[in-house]
Formats: structure tokens, C-alpha cells, sequence
């Protein structure tokens, strides 16, 4: 007999999926209780206004409004629903969601005017477009929150936003791993934001939903046993993720806070519970599930240490969102057969296990933190594609003619680095007028790591070029 | 106000980009710039043109198992000839339009509107045809070109690369800045797809409306 | 070059569809079997692989010595129609079930954009043999990989209650949209 895997949530009827949705809301209360506490508490220390020390609470009741505002108006205009069916209607699709969780996991330093767009794209874009609920492919908010990240990254740095403080959206954890190149001291790695409890407990940088990991394992508890979640999939993930990160710390003789630490720290907890657990985004088979979590883990760890890009949770959840059918079709073939359940175990902890060593491979060998992506000769010149570890990431083109470099091109800068210093300071051109010289050449203050790494770059190139292509 | 509506048709009705989509490869990749669209979109209809031509006058004589790989080399023959010309009087075109210029070989608008007429039909409807296809490409990627550059850099570049052959430059910036900000994400591949997509959908729904009238 | 960055740069961060927008109409047209995808996949895997290979010899051999270099395109895709017609008399002669696994869609991979562009890439970008060949087997994953993903997600979409406007194509090209978005962030892997 053929079964058909149809749209999640498989719920009985409406009232199971309001129970859900209504325990997520209670799991999440303490979360955003606490996160508006510690940095109204913070701040208020450091003595700024009332106002902006709300920032945290705005910044959710700002995404809730705009999400449930473009969710009625679409229905109304769009979908041109009358308003008897639009009250059932609003009743049932839970718009509060996708503004909710982009609010507590876009960068706090965004301005509220972004936010507020993160929250209408991901309404607009990341669900109603695709059917309303029950319907989207991708997880809405996470969606909401790549696109309006990619496209306006430097204003969630720049010089134009007050929070721009040391203890409050600044480096993260993550981010400041990046730049050890992954393995080093627990001095260097953890000890900067505090001891391991307050990775526990929450008082660290990062976003409004993952700093304080305690609440989140209550509120996973709490949905656990009022068996509104899908708890394979949280276990696996992180329990891969760990593996992974135990390997590399063997392979580097770390000791095991080194695992630890990668658990506890960005968004893995709140997107592993919170994000792939997502019932219209995430498998409903059991053993589909179990391979979703692993093949998060197993995503995750691979962007984190392999890209430029400090945090892996929003990529791999939005990456496995598309494979979700796939899973759902292994776990209903093998729902059945404990030898084929072996066989697609043994696999995926094969894979887990070399991703393991093939991370510390790739750690060992690369020791700069600039990479070259692609080098691509047009009439006369080349154009080096740059990809370098500054504060975050930047890619660049950079076209060297004759031995010299004429231009670099950004491509990309993440959202943690401080562009505006760099335009405003003309830095750029004062590389590409020194580049004979640049170990002489000052870095901007406040900006150091990302001046570095624009110099590194254009060095890098000029060697290269001058290793290969010089004649 | 009749005369409006059949623009309006004339324009979308079986416009090779937004009706039967076809030629998206090239469409999507060079639409960085008003310039880019047009000069590719005129590309496209030139060899379009001369191609129609010569397979109208040659259709009769090719048998069917020959028909696809012979109109490939004669599409493919003025291409070449593009490619050469654009190599000699204006190479910041030629770059700008980088590897997707030989690639208009295999745009499948220019395959399919020659198989699909041309080869059917005599010269002269064949010309007007190709002409009126060239021209609602070119439009359509204009019109998308235009919105990804306005949206992705707050400006319209109507004379850049051409300003060696041309002697002069011409662009302008659109919005003040005060008001809004230009995202590059429209000028990435992905601002590509879903810029598309969105005007699409759009386009449908002013259709749908249009019909159910 | 790395060959091995160049690899997973190909299927990732570069991928032929969703960053260089080449294989499109395949794409689009895909069904939601997950078999055809793999089948298209496979046969674009084949054609692009051994034209490369030919190409490469071919410019190197020929067009640069003669410099006759400006006929790149027109050599290029008629040794692309040749081989592929000679690849399904072939299989339509010897391997009936290999061919009716394949062999509809090896005339379509003719006029595809992806063929004749992953082979002018390589050519522009100077890559060495090897190099060309780990690109053009790179590509041709992240091609195949992309539909197959792409006709996974074709399932829930064509049962779920999308605005007709936006049913069919535009819908597809913002799913691709994000799909390029989560590529691209692939980057230095």
C-alpha cells in the first residue's frame, strides 16, 4: 500500500493546531521577557534613555504589527475574503508568527524601520505567497530575515544606529571565533564574554531569542512533554553538531568545552527548537526527522568553520527546508524495516564523521583568513574573486593589470562590518594608491580587523599574480 | 482610448519573455543595467532578423532531420559576425555583455520563433514577424533591466559602454537619496529571480483583470 | 587553481542556474518526478563532460594556432549538436534501456544554455584541462543537484492554493530567488 505524504501539520482538526501554536506562545514568553530585561538592565547601567533601552520590546511589537497587518491586508485585497470569512480566517492563520520570530533573531542592532520590512517580507514572500499557512516551503521568518540582511546589511552596523555599544550587539561569540580561525584557548574563544554559565544563562551578545539558553531548554521540556513538538529533530541537530565539533576538538587536542561551547553559543539552541521544528517546514515522519536533524548538523558545522559567514543556523535550516519531501519519502520507506533504518543510520553517521575530519582538514590547512575564490582573465587584466574573514566576511573583485591593482570592487559585506568608516575614510582608494607599501599603510580605528582584511586581499593578489602570471 | 489598448496587447501578447518565457538565461543575467537590457535586447533582434531571413529563403530545401542543426549554424554564423563587429568598434560592450554574446546562439527565442515561422512562411512576413518579436523582447527586457537598476542603484544608465562609439554618456539618478535607498540585492542573482518572478505575477494579474472584463 | 574549492564552488556558491542563470528553461520545466530530474541530470552530466573535454582540445589545437579564435562559437556548438547526435544513434543501437532512460532529452540539451555556456566559460576563464573538466563535472552537479531540489519542492507547491496570477512561473522564480539566496551564502566552502 502507497501512502501519500501530504502538507504538514497533520493535525485532526483545528483546535490541535491552536494548542500549538498557543504552547509555542507560552514557551516563548520567558525567552522575550528576559531578553527585554537584560538589555533594558544593561543599558540602563550605561546610562541611555528609556526609550532606547525598549529597543527589544519595539523591535517585537513593531514585526507582530507589520506581520499582521500585511497578512489582513492581503487577504482582504488579495485573496478578496469578506469579512465573516476573514475573521475565521485571521482566527486561524496565526500571523503573529513569522513577524514574532523574525524580531528574535535579526541582529539587534537593526533599525526598526528594517525590521519592520524583514517582518512584511516575510509574511509576504516567505508565506501568503506561497499558499498561507500550511503552505510554505520555506521557514517565513528566516526568510523575512535573509533577504532584508542581504539587502541592507551595512545599515545594521552603520555608524547611524545608538547601539552601537560594546556589550550589546558587537561581536559575538561566533564572530569573534571566526577570527582565531576556529581553534585556540578557552581564554581566547569563551573567556571574553564571561564563563560557560553565562553562555548558559544568557548574558552575552547576540539576538533577542538565543542568548539565554537555560529558558530555551525549559521551554523545550515544557513543549516536550505537551507533545507539541517534533523533538527528534532538535535532539539529532545538536547532538550532530556536537559530534562534529568533538572530532575537531580531538583532532586539535581542545578539551571538551570546545563542543560545548559551539552548542551554547548563537542560534543554534532557539533555531534547532524554535526554527526547525516548524511544523509546516520540517518532515512528519519519525525516522525522517531523526535524518533532517542530523543533515542540519551536519550543514551547520560545514558553514560555520567553512564559510565566512560566522553563523550556520539560518542557511541550513532554509537549505533542508527544500529537502523536506525527500525525507518524508525515505522515512515512509523505511518506517517498516529496522534493517533498512540501519543502513540510512549508518550512513549519515559515516557522513557526520567525515564532515568531522574533513572541517579539521580544511582548518589546518588554510591559515590566512583571506581565500581566493576564482580568478577570471578578461583582455588584458585578471579579476581575482576575494573572499576575506574581516569582520565578518567580505567579497570582493579585485582587478590587478601589469602587476598592479586597479580597482576593488565589493561584492558583499556582511552585516557586522562597519562600512561606512571604510567609504567615509576613502580607504579603498588609499590601498589601491599604496599597494606597494601596505604593510606601512594605517588601518582605520574602530575598523581594524575589516582594514586587514582588505589589505591581506589585495596582497594576497598582487603575490599571486606575481607568483603565476608574471612572466 | 482604443488605441492605448491594442498598445497595451501589442506589447504583451505573446511576448517572447513574458508570455512564453522563453530567452530567460540571457534576460536575467544582463539586466544590471538599462544600457546592458537594450543593447542586448537590439542584439537579440538583429540576429533574429538576418537569421529569419535566410531560413525562410532555405527552409525548403533543408530536410527535417537537418532542420534543427543547420538553423544552429545559421544563427549561430551571425552571432559570429556580431561578436567580431562589437570586438572592433566598442569593446566596453562587448565585456559588459561577457560570455552571454556567443550565448544568444542558443536563446531559445531566436530557435524557436525560426523553427515556429520563419521556416513556414515567406521572406517578407517573416521579417515583419522577427521584428515584431525582436521589439517586445527588447522591451521586456528593458522594462526589467529599468527596474532592477532603479531598484538596486537609484539610477538608469542609458549611455555608458556606448559612449566610445557615441562620444557622449548619458544616465541619470532617479530618486533623491533622502528618500530611498537602492539595495544591491537587486542587482544579484537572486534580486534577479525574485524581481522577475514578482513582475511577473504582476503582469498576469493586470491581464486576468483585463480579461475577465 | 584549487581544484577542489573550484569543485564546490561550481555547485554551490557558483552554481550554473542559480548564480549564472544558465539552464533555465529545463528548470522551469521540470516535472515533480524526481526520476526525470535525475535522468536530465545525468545526460547534461555526460554531454557537458565530454564536450569540454573536445572543445578544450579543439581550441587549443586549432583555433589558437590558426587564430582563427573568433569561430569559438560556431565550432563549439556544432560540436555539441554532432556528439549529441552521435551519443543517441549510439544508444538508440546498442542500449535501448539506457537510451529511453536518457534519450529524450539529449536533443533538448542542445540548444541549453548550460552546455555551450559551461564550455565558453571554461575557454574564458583559461582553465587547464583538468580544471575545465572538474568545473564542467562541478557545474553539472550543481545543474542536476538544483532541479532535483527544485522538483522536490514542485510537489507542495502545485497542491497548495497560490493566487492564479502567480501560479506556474512566477511563483517558481521566487522559490528560485531564495534558492539563490541560500547558494550563495555557500561561499569559500
Amino acid at each position: 500500500m502507497k501512502f501519500k505524504v501530504d502538507n504538514g501539520p497533520h493535525v485532526k482538526d483545528s483546535d490541535n493546531t491552536s494548542r500549538i501554536m498557543n504552547r509555542l506562545m507560552i514557551a516563548l514568553i520567558p525567552i522575550i521577557c528576559f531578553s527585554v530585561y537584560k538589555n533594558v538592565s544593561i543599558i540602563y547601567r550605561m546610562d541611555i534613555s528609556i526609550l532606547e533601552a525598549l529597543k527589544p520590546l519595539f523591535m517585537i511589537l513593531i514585526a507582530i504589527f507589520t506581520s499582521v497587518i500585511t497578512e489582513f491586508l492581503y487577504s482582504l485585497f488579495i485573496l478578496k475574503k469578506n469579512k465573516k470569512d476573514l475573521k475565521e480566517y485571521m482566527k486561524h492563520s496565526y500571523a503573529i508568527f513569522p513577524g514574532l520570530f523574525l524580531a528574535l533573531v535579526i541582529p539587534l542592532n537593526t533599525p526598526l524601520l528594517l525590521v519592520s520590512l524583514g517582518a512584511f517580507i516575510a509574511t509576504l514572500i516567505g508565506k501568503m505567497i506561497f499558499g498561507g499557512f500550511g503552505h510554505n516551503i520555506f521557514n517565513p521568518a528566516l526568510t523575512g530575515a535573509l533577504l532584508v540582511t542581504t539587502a541592507y546589511g551595512s545599515f545594521i552596523s552603520g555608524t547611524s544606529n545608538l547601539f552601537e555599544l560594546d556589550t550589546i550587539g558587537s561581536a559575538t561569540p561566533l564572530a569573534n571565533l571566526a577570527n582565531f580561525n576556529y581553534v585556540g584557548t578557552f581564554e581566547q574563544i569563551v573567556g571574553k564574554f564571561g564563563s560557560i554559565f553565562n553562555y548558559i544563562f544568557g548574558t552575552i551578545p547576540g539576538t533577542l531569542g538565543e542568548t539565554n539558553k537555560f529558558l530555551i531548554l525549559i521551554a523545550f521540556i515544557f513543549l516536550v512533554a505537551t507533545k507539541v513538538i517534533k523533538w527528534r529533530i532538535p535532539v539529532f541537530y545538536i547532538s550532530t553538531v556536537f559530534v562534529i565539533t568533538y572530532i575537531v576538538s580531538l583532532t586539535n587536542d581542545i578539551g571538551i568545552w570546545y563542543p560545548l561551547f559551539h552548542i551554547l553559543s548563537g542560534g543554534l539552541l532557539f533555531g534547532a527548537v524554535f526554527m526547525a521544528t516548524d511544523p509546516v517546514t520540517s518532515p512528519i515522519t519519525p525516522m525522517g526527522q531523526v535524518l533532517y536533524g542530523i543533515g542540519l548538523g551536519i550543514l551547520t558545522t560545514i558553514l560555520r568553520f567553512l564559510t565566512p559567514y560566522p553563523e550556520g543556523v539560518l542557511t541550513s535550516i532554509l537549505f533542508m527546508n527544500m529537502t523536506v519531501s525527500l525525507f518524508d519519502k525515505i522515512g515512509l520507506k523505511i518506517r517498516n524495516s529496522f534493517n533498512k533504518k540501519l543502513i540510512y543510520i549508518t550512513i549519515f553517521i559515516l557522513l557526520v564523521i567525515s564532515t568531522g575530519f574533513i572541517i579539521n582538514k580544511n582548518l589546518n590547512k588554510d591559515d590566512s583568513s583571506v581565500k581566493i575564490l576564482n580568478v577570471i582573465k578578461s583582455e588584458d587584466s585578471y579579476v581575482y574573486e576575494m573572499s576575506s574573514k574581516a569582520w565578518g566576511v567580505i567579497t570582493a573583485n579585485v582587478t590587478i593589470k601589469d602587476g598592479v591593482v586597479i580597482s576593488v570592487d565589493i561584492v558583499n559585506s556582511s552585516s557586522e562590518t562597519k562600512w561606512s568608516h571604510i567609504v567615509s575614510n576613502d580607504y579603498i582608494n588609499k590601498i589601491i594608491n599604496g599597494q606597494d607599501n601596505l604593510d606601512s599603510l594605517d588601518a582605520i580605528s574602530g575598523v581594524t580587523i575589516t582594514s586587514d582584511g582588505l589589505k591581506e586581499m589585495v596582497k594576497k593578489v598582487i603575490e599571486d599574480y606575481g607568483d603565476k602570471y608574471e612572466r | 482610448m482604443k488605441k492605448k489598448f491594442n498598445l497595451f496587447n501589442w506589447l504583451f501578447d505573446g511576448n517572447p519573455l513574458f508570455s512564453m518565457l522563453l530567452g530567460m538565461c540571457t534576460t536575467l543575467a544582463i539586466t544590471t543595467t538599462f544600457e546592458n537590457g537594450f543593447v542586448m535586447g537590439l542584439s537579440v533582434t538583429v540576429v533574429l532578423l538576418f537569421s529569419s531571413i535566410i531560413v525562410s529563403l532555405i527552409s525548403k530545401y533543408i530536410s527535417d532531420e537537418l532542420r534543427i542543426p543547420s538553423y544552429i549554424i545559421v544563427i549561430a554564423t551571425f552571432v559570429t559576425v556580431l561578436e567580431v563587429l562589437l570586438r572592433k568598434y566598442s569593446i566596453p560592450v562587448y565585456e559588459a555583455l561577457g560570455v552571454y554574446l556567443p550565448l544568444i546562439t542558443v536563446n531559445c527565442i531566436i530557435m524557436g520563433r525560426v523553427l515556429s515561422f520563419a521556416s513556414k512562411n515567406k521572406v517578407g512576413a517573416s521579417i515583419l514577424d522577427s521584428l515584431k518579436c525582436g521589439i517586445q523582447y527588447t522591451f521586456a527586457i528593458v522594462l526589467l533591466a529599468s527596474i532592477r537598476e532603479i531598484l538596486g542603484n537609484n539610477s538608469l544608465t542609458i549611455i555608458d559602454n556606448l559612449s566610445g562609439l557615441l562620444g557622449f554618456k548619458l544616465s541619470f539618478n532617479i530618486f533623491p537619496s533622502s528618500i530611498f535607498v537602492p539595495s544591491n540585492i537587486f542587482l544579484t542573482s537572486a534580486g534577479a529571480f525574485i524581481t522577475l518572478g514578482i513582475l511577473l505575477g504582476i503582469l498576469n494579474s493586470i491581464r486576468n483583470r483585463g480579461d475577465s472584463k | 587553481m584549487n581544484l577542489i574549492p573550484l569543485f564546490f564552488m561550481s555547485i554551490l556558491s557558483e552554481n550554473i542556474i542559480l548564480n549564472k542563470f544558465l539552464g533555465i528553461c529545463p528548470f522551469m520545466g521540470v516535472s515533480n518526478k524526481e526520476k526525470s530530474a535525475i535522468s536530465m541530470g545525468i545526460s547534461v552530466t555526460f554531454v557537458v563532460l565530454c564536450s569540454s573535454i573536445l572543445t578544450f582540445l579543439i581550441n587549443k589545437y586549432v583555433l589558437i594556432p590558426t587564430d582563427t579564435v573568433y569561430l569559438q562559437t560556431l565550432m563549439f556548438i556544432l560540436i555539441i549538436s554532432t556528439f549529441v547526435q552521435l551519443v543517441e544513434i549510439i544508444l538508440k543501437k546498442y542500449s535501448k534501456s539506457l537510451y529511453n532512460l536518457l534519450g529524450i532529452y539529449l536533443p533538448l540539451i542542445t540548444t541549453n544554455c548550460a552546455v555551450l555556456g559551461i564550455v565558453l566559460i571554461n575557454i574564458r576563464s583559461n582553465y587547464t584541462l583538468p580544471e575545465s573538466i572538474v568545473y564542467a563535472l562541478g557545474s553539472s552537479i550543481g545543474f542536476t543537484l538544483v532541479i532535483y531540489l527544485f522538483s522536490l519542492m514542485r510537489v507542495r507547491m502545485d497542491k497548495s492554493p497560490i493566487i492564479s496570477s502567480f501560479k506556474g512561473y512566477p511563483i517558481a522564480l521566487i522559490a528560485a530567488g531564495i534558492m539563490a539566496l541560500i547558494f550563495s551564502r555557500f561561499v569559500g566552502v
